[in-house]
């Protein structure tokens, strides 16, 4: 008996280790990105929302001491911060990883840096930071270019940051500053470290902002997803694949031209990025075309209204589910007592207005596995 | 009060048009525009400056003005302008498609005799393998294509252009104000009009000698309210914008209907152009809907058989005020254009333009202020056609800008398109504040000098404006990564603050939403998603 999860995302990586933990053998199908990898670097729990939306959040701590431990290498602490994002946005988060947590201990009157020769106008906002502007030496042009990019090219090649280095003690050398923010640069894995090189190198603690897309937290999320589930082998097998269709009644699904058996379902296969809910005039599910909540059922673009075009039933539509995240009909019964849908896909969840949809991502990831673990154990 | 010579309704390519070569000919003038120059039809339209093939059968004049005028806005601002080889595949659908593939070469030969006048090369007949090396998107069931040579504008860009030429001639550009009503002396005659500005909301009466009304798809009913006629049958066209440019040439499709339609490289983007639609709506709430979205898709698809994989971005609508027949189908209606001396009709003083082509603008504008210079008495001559519009004297060299603003040379490239010779001015700016050569849109891309440029010369007062004049926040992103950043660029111009700077957001992210929303249905939804997330608004 085994549980295939479809998506790999933050829910789905959160249903893989809850039931690798149970005893569980998991198969993960993972086909593109959806919204994980824009995560800004901060989480959001959003206890009270889940709580008003009918999700028991009694078990919320151990769900996050199970993401805290699986992602090591991200250095998750507890908040609450008061963060800014790369715009200079200040957002309010719970959990943050260390590098962007140092953020809120930065001393009264500390600059934020802007580099010069990256294409955002980053720190100029920041309001309460004085910026300081440094020339990035090893990274010419500016068309294209983003944190993201940088940070990468920081990980592959470690003289970037060398130079990075260099040009920020000639900057505090010349306007010192008890404390820097830095743009979301320091590489992909082992940032902490890089960090506090960097603080031992100029003398003054360092933090970094948090994300915007393209972001740089949320690629160090996603790889720190992957090597979880790679330390989860072989409970957690991955599979490359798009999966095209699936067979309840037969507990098969389709990836390719291959038809493979399945003992209990869980979705997480996001929201409309990228394609857990699909859009052709009305609003559908498209694996099983379960039922969605809000309906819609035509032409939607005349049921927004236009002075307020960004909130509309579309974001929050979904797939309703029980309390065990079980896609529901109608009468409140599950559609099958083995499929269970988490995360983004779920509906009520509109992470743009809840400001954050990881909570629910962490939350419905744990209970949904338990429920599939209990299910399949159930005669 | 001091009046006018000329009080000119409208800043689309003809009300600027007519401003400039009347303010070239010394009337002092001045241009009500009631919201933004290109927001109505000029900036609607498919950008070609060509005189049309589908015109040449019906309205041979409409060919020749055109190709000749195009030759004149090439000479005028070349920086502007942008080559567009245009592909006619000829399908195997009939048994007859070898001899359509003759019969549309002998047309487009015929076609060539009007190529020198704007600079355009000749037409070619490919075999089935030449046209796929050329294009190798297109539908393996064709036997052949056939070319031909055209030009497009940036339309936001020719309209400002030609507005800053009007004001360094001496002419005054009102912007945002709207035209209330006409004031008329007791014999009937129109001798000025009540302007409202809509930013501070106040009325005020201005006279002149003549007025023009040059609104475009609301000339008929602003016309009216002089009591005076301009008929017009206006037709709705949308405009379908893919995320980058995949095709080289423009291929003409044949639709359902067989109307001919055509996929279209732009800048950086590809689009898919257009429908004509009798629309009986108000002008300003044009909007495209999901079924004309289907119509052009369905209608490339022959051609183009993958144009489902590519992501759609917007469609944008505008409305031809296009003159009236009763009886033909839209497409079979004459492009001519007519000036009109509403004096005949008893209304002296007022006088109206309709009909036309974006490629023969110019020349529009010059016959109507021939009329006008007439009703005046005076005896000037026009002088658009061999005057440049400003930084069209030259096109620098974008290595060498780019090297010496320390940008990419795409960026200075696509800067240099936009500005001309001007962008040597945007380069001193960054000269002199380095921090100036930050990119602030990384789509298009527009550097922060080039936005604040524009923010203070070229009248911008909105994000929408910003918009129109440099393509920030009109890319594949909708403005997700450079909109938050522009509002603020704007709101601290505008002496305001975060709060100033988050209603421009939302206005944009608004207006931006009515392209949005027809394309949804296809790949614009993570889009949409997306781009809400982005800009948000802070937690604080």
């Amino acid at each position: 008996m085994s549980v295939t999860i479809i998506g790999a995302g933050l829910a789905g990586t959160v249903a893989a280790a809850r039931l690798a933990a149970l005893g569980q053998t998991v198969r993960v199908i993972h086909d593109r990105p959806g919204v994980t990898p824009m995560h800004g670097g901060g989480w959001l729990l959003g206890l009270e929302t889940l709580a008003r939306a009918g999700v028991p959040t009694g078990r919320m701590d151990e769900a996050l001491a199970l993401v805290t431990q699986g992602l090591a290498d991200l250095g998750l602490q507890d908040g609450p911060f008061d963060l800014r994002d790369a715009d200079g946005v200040l957002r309010e988060v719970d959990v943050a990883p260390a590098s962007h947590a140092a953020a809120a201990r930065l001393p009264a009157g500390s600059a934020a840096v802007d580099l010069l020769g990256l294409g955002h106008p980053f720190a100029e906002m920041c309001s309460g930071f004085k910026v300081l502007a440094v020339e990035w030496p090893t990274w010419p042009g500016a068309f294209g270019r983003s944190y993201a990019a940088a940070a990468a090219q920081v990980e592959a090649d470690a003289s970037h940051l060398s130079a990075l280095t260099a040009a920020l003690q000639q900057a505090l050398a010349t306007a010192p500053a008890p404390g820097l923010l830095l743009p979301p640069v320091l590489g992909l894995a082992g940032v902490e470290a890089r960090r506090l090189a960097l603080e031992a190198a100029l003398g003054v603690p360092v933090a970094e902002a948090l994300g915007t897309i393209p972001s740089t937290p949320g690629l160090r999320l996603w790889q720190a997803l992957a090597a979880w589930r790679a330390r989860l082998a072989p409970a957690v097998v991955e599979v490359q694949g798009r999966v095209t269709a699936v067979d309840l009644a037969a507990r098969t699904l389709t990836i390719g031209d291959a038809k493979q058996p399945f003992d209990a379902l869980i979705l997480a296969t996001g929201g409309p990025i990228p394609g857990g809910l699909t859009s052709d005039g009305a609003v559908t599910e498209p694996l099983l075309g379960l039922r969605i909540q809000p309906e819609i059922a035509c032409d939607w673009q005349r049921s927004v209204r236009p002075d307020r075009p960004y909130d509309a039933d579309l974001f929050r539509a979904g797939v309703p589910v029980d309390a065990a995240f079980r896609p529901s009909r109608y009468d409140g019964a599950p559609v099958d007592p083995r499929l269970f849908a988490v995360g983004d896909l779920v509906a009520g969840a509109d992470a743009v207005a809840d400001r954050c949809g990881s909570g629910l991502a962490i939350l419905s990831g744990f209970l949904a596995a338990e429920a599939a673990a209990a299910a399949l154990e159930a005669p | 009060m001091s009046a006018y010579d000329l009080i000119v309704i409208g800043g689309g390519v003809n009300g600027a048009g007519i401003a400039r070569d009347a303010a070239q000919r010394g009337l002092k003038v001045v241009v009500f525009e009631q919201k933004d120059p290109g927001a109505g039809t000029s900036g609607a339209s498919s950008g070609m400056i060509h005189g049309g093939i589908r015109y040449l059968e019906k309205d041979r004049d409409v060919t020749r003005h055109s190709c000749e005028d195009s030759g004149f806005i090439q000479a005028m601002a070349p920086h502007l302008l942008f080559r567009i080889p245009f592909l006619f595949p000829v399908t195997a659908w009939t048994r007859k498609a070898k001899t359509l593939l003759e019969l549309a070469f002998v047309l487009f030969q015929t076609y060539d005799q009007f190529q020198p006048l704007k600079r355009g090369k000749r037409s070619a007949k490919l075999s089935r393998d030449e046209a796929f090396q050329l294009e190798p998107g297109l539908a393996p069931d064709i036997v052949g294509a056939v070319t031909t040579d055209e030009w497009a504008v940036n339309v936001f860009r020719l309209c400002i252009l030609t507005l800053l030429d009007a004001q360094a001639h001496g002419a005054e550009v009102q912007l945002r104000h709207k035209v209330e009503r006409f004031l008329k002396d007791p014999n009937g005659r129109v001798i000025g009009v009540e302007v409202r500005d809509l930013k501070s909301g106040f009325c005020r009466e201005v006279l002149g000698r003549v007025v023009f009304n040059a609104t475009g798809p609301w000339a008929g009913t602003l016309a009216k309210q002089a009591g005076a006629k301009v008929p017009l049958r206006p037709g709705k066209g949308i405009h379908l914008v893919y995320d980058r440019r995949f095709v080289n040439y423009a291929i003409i499709a044949s639709a359902v209907d067989g109307r001919e339609v055509f996929l279209e490289p732009y800048g950086q983007e590809t689009w898919i152009g257009t429908t004509d639609d009798d629309y009986y709506g108000d002008p300003a709430e044009v909007q495209a809907h999901h079924d004309e979205v289907a119509y052009l898709i369905q209608a490339v698809e022959t051609v183009f058989p993958r144009i489902r994989d590519y992501r759609l971005v917007r469609a944008f609508a505008g409305v031809r005020p296009t003159l009236a027949r009763y009886g033909p189908s839209e497409s079979d209606l004459s492009r001519a254009h007519q000036v009109f001396d509403h004096e005949a009709e008893g209304v002296p003083g007022l006088m109206s333009m309709g009909g036309g082509k974006l490629a023969a603008y110019r020349f529009m504008a010059e016959e109507a202020t021939d009329a006008v210079v007439r009703k005046l008495g005076l005896d000037a001559k026009c002088r658009t056609h061999s005057t440049f519009l400003p930084g069209g004297e030259e096109t620098p060299d974008a290595a060498t800008l780019a090297a010496e603003a320390g940008i990419e040379r795409y960026a200075a490239a696509r800067m240099i398109h936009r500005h001309g010779a001007v962008a040597r001015r945007i380069v001193e700016r960054i000269r002199q504040n380095p921090l100036e050569r930050r990119i602030l849109c990384v789509c298009e891309p527009v550097t922060e000098a080039e936005a604040k440029h524009c923010i203070e010369e070229e009248w911008v007062s909105t994000l929408e404006d910003l918009r129109r004049r440099t393509h920030c926040g009109a890319g594949p992103c909708q403005g997700a990564r450079c909109a938050r950043r522009a509002s603020w660029l704007l709101a601290a111009f505008q002496g305001g603050g975060e709060k100033l700077a988050e209603e421009h957001l939302e206005r944009f992210v608004a207006a931006r939403f009515r392209e949005q929303a027809p394309v949804l249905k296809y790949q614009g939804l993570p889009q949409l998603e997306l781009t809400r997330w982005a800009l948000r608004k802070g937690d604080q």
